[in-house]
């Protein structure tokens, strides 16, 4: 008998990752401080490591044991989830004394989500994919409930933990149905093994079904409607940096998952599917833009706000050219980023324990903190999608991709709503500058200020030179469709 | 396996299942889930995975259920008169579980499932050292991985069941909180 471990290099960030969660986990029991900023940069520091290993490992289409791929897709993946992570942490190192989180465990359970999520993005095999998702979840359930003297975060913990529960059974439901029909659980082997048998016909309900209830999972995973119930309620009672997190980074890896599924597995039935993704895309974005409108807490409009540009990335996978995929890749790093700013000022305004989330709190911030205002003002010009900034480059990516490939009422309907968005957006930059507030004592945050700052730089950046990412997305897309 | 054994198996079963869901007293859910357990573990005697018919039997009838016995015992529920769902959202769920139950019944009926028909099995199928070398060589990745979602989940439930150290206890607050 032999062990598959012929190229185990595939597996090394993974394992680098998990190995390096339990290392944060050992050194944290012997932390003597009670803010855990070095258990922080303890964390950050594996983190980069772990983009690191993946960059210099990139040997393109390898799979180990037919599990786990390191190809250009999971690479740019395994970059933006570290990066997104990073700031996170960065984010946590000012907020976690702030808010009174005393459990030195948050940043292991981050680097284990972390990890959960590198499976979910490079994971060939349904079961490995699910088990990453699984590890994830586990760990944000609890980082979400991890003030456990806060009502609002208990209930934002149990909700995400029984909808996610029932999530996960419907998804596991999906791929049992599906390996019942295809006799596999490997990406590939499902798809030859759909294209073979004529999926429409009445006897094949079963794989269908299978289908629909793998796409519900996901669509809760990564909040579109109408899966999308638990996202204000759990965005709003997290920890604000762990909702950062979960906007940004969980999207992300799940978006990846989602991709990897319908353009690899689904591929010879997703034409006929299309109409599916289609009303999934209008109704997120529409509902999302539509209820984000009458928020007056900024941390529920945001949450809302991601559930609308939860939609505008299923414009790009349903058009599903190479083009629209691409997008959607440079459009999770953008809007990665540029929610990191949004929720880290959030975090950078909390007072007492308690995060300010009104919208009338923001009033008289441009006077009284002029470059966190201005952080937040890119943050939500970019988010609106205002030239020349990440989110305007990656919307114009997304939409004229989606228009080439034929989908041009999807994009009318994505247009308006962005323009609907604007309003919301506008209102938090006309609290922070056309109304005034007394000055407020601050004591001095300086990893939450370089964080927020760093992602609205970043943001700018996106914006102004956005070919190396794009074609880096474009290469990552490229061979998944390309490869095995 | 026989349908003279099947069909009552799968009523018994069902049976099972639904003295889970309907039953108000908590330790009584619990054996009714007991039975369900036990009962599944006979159909993967008859589709000859004898090993997994023994862990079914040893871990989720055998230590996952007295787990479950001893917190509902030590929580000591009594049902909570506020708790009263009310009969639309009963009416609700059953309405969806029994369309899902058409559906699914639907299609399954319609679809011959490939590899049903008397395939011979493969040598040694079910047996401990198959199993084994599944584990170990196809299915590596996903049972080492299965460790770490075991180490999160343990991590998590510590995180959440532990007592807080009350403010008092904790040592000075730290400069960066203003109280």
């Amino acid at each position: 008998m032999t062990l598959p471990i012929a190229n185990i290099e595939v597996l090394y960030p993974l394992m680098f990752a998990c190995a390096w969660g339990l290392l944060v986990l050992t050194v944290e029991m012997f932390s003597l401080s009670r803010r855990f900023v070095g258990i922080g940069w303890l964390s950050a520091l594996g983190l980069a490591a772990v983009a690191g290993i993946s960059l210099s490992g990139q040997g393109a289409g390898e799979v180990f044991a037919g599990a786990v791929a390191l190809d250009a897709f999971s690479v740019y993946f395994y970059v933006l989830l570290s990066v997104l992570a990073i700031f996170a942490v960065f984010l946590s190192m000012d907020y976690v004394p702030l808010a009174g989180i005393i459990h030195g465990e948050f940043y292991p359970l981050i680097l284990f989500a972390v990890a959960g999520l590198l499976v979910m993005v490079s994971a060939t095999d349904l079961i490995v994919m699910f088990l990453g998702l699984e590890t994830m979840s586990m760990a944000v359930y609890v980082l979400a409930g991890i003030r456990k003297d806060e009502l609002r975060s208990n209930e934002a913990a149990l909700k995400y933990f029984l909808l996610g529960a029932f999530a996960s059974a419907l998804l596991l439901y999906g791929i049992a149905l599906i390996y019942a029909i295809t006799g596999s659980t490997v990406l590939g082997s499902v798809a030859n093994a759909i294209a073979s048998t004529d999926y429409l016909a009445a006897d094949s309900l079963v794989l269908m079904l299978g289908v629909g209830m793998l796409l519900a999972g996901f669509a809760f995973k990564i909040a579109a409607v109408p899966f999308h119930l638990w996202t204000p309620d759990v965005y709003e009672g997290a920890p604000t940096t762990v909702s950062a997190f979960m906007a940004t980074a969980v999207k992300a890896g799940a978006f990846a998952a989602l991709l990897r599924i319908v353009l690899v597995a689904l591929a010879p039935v997703m034409p006929d599917l299309s109409w599916l993704m289609w009303v999934l895309a209008a109704s997120t974005m529409t509902m999302g833009n539509f209820v984000a409108l009458r928020q007056t807490n900024v941390k529920r409009m945001l949450a809302y706000s991601s559930i609308a540009h939860t939609g505008y990335l299923l414009v790009g996978v349903t058009a599903a050219t190479a083009e629209a995929g691409a997008a959607v890749l440079y459009y999770l790093a953008a809007y990665g980023v540029m929610n990191i700013g949004a929720f880290g000022v959030l975090a950078a305004l909390t007072r007492r324990r308690h995060a300010l989330q009104e919208i009338s709190d923001f009033a008289g911030l441009g006077q009284n903190r002029p470059v966190l205002a201005l952080v937040m003002s890119i943050c939500m010009l970019s988010l609106m999608g205002m030239p020349p900034l990440a989110g305007f480059v990656g919307k114009f990516y997304l939409f004229t991709a989606a228009l080439e490939a034929g989908y041009t009422v999807l994009v009318v309907i994505a247009v308006l709503n962005s323009v609907v968005s604007a309003a919301y957006y506008l209102g938090v930059l006309r609290a922070m500058y056309f109304q005034s507030a007394d000055a407020e004592e601050y004591s001095p945050r300086p990893y939450l200020n370089f964080a927020v700052t760093a992602a609205a730089a970043v943001t700018v950046a996106l914006g102004l030179a956005p070919s190396p990412v794009m074609g880096a997305a474009s290469r990552a897309f490229s061979s998944i469709i390309l490869g095995p | 396996m026989s349908p003279y054994l099947f069909y009552p198996l799968a009523c018994l079963t069902i049976a099972g299942a639904l003295g889970v869901v309907l039953n108000n007293n908590p330790v009584r859910s619990a054996l009714s889930l007991v039975a369900t357990l036990f009962l599944l573990a006979v159909y993967y005697i008859a589709l000859q995975a004898h090993l997994v018919a023994a862990l079914q039997i040893i871990v989720y009838a055998g230590a996952v259920m007295v787990l479950f016995l001893f917190v509902i015992t030590l929580l000591n529920l009594s049902p909570d008169p506020a708790d009263r769902t009310s009969p639309l959202f009963g009416a609700a769920a059953l309405g969806s579980a029994l369309l899902l139950a058409v559906v699914l019944g639907r299609a399954l009926w319609a679809t011959t499932l490939p590899g049903a028909a008397n395939t011979p099995l493969p040598e040694g199928f079910g047996t401990t050292v198959v199993l084994a070398r599944q584990l170990f060589s196809e299915y590596l990745v996903a049972f080492e991985l299965t460790s770490i979602l075991l180490l999160v989940a343990v991590v998590g439930a510590v995180v959440l069941a532990k007592r807080d150290p009350s403010p008092a206890d904790m040592d000075a607050p730290a400069p960066g909180r203003e109280a």
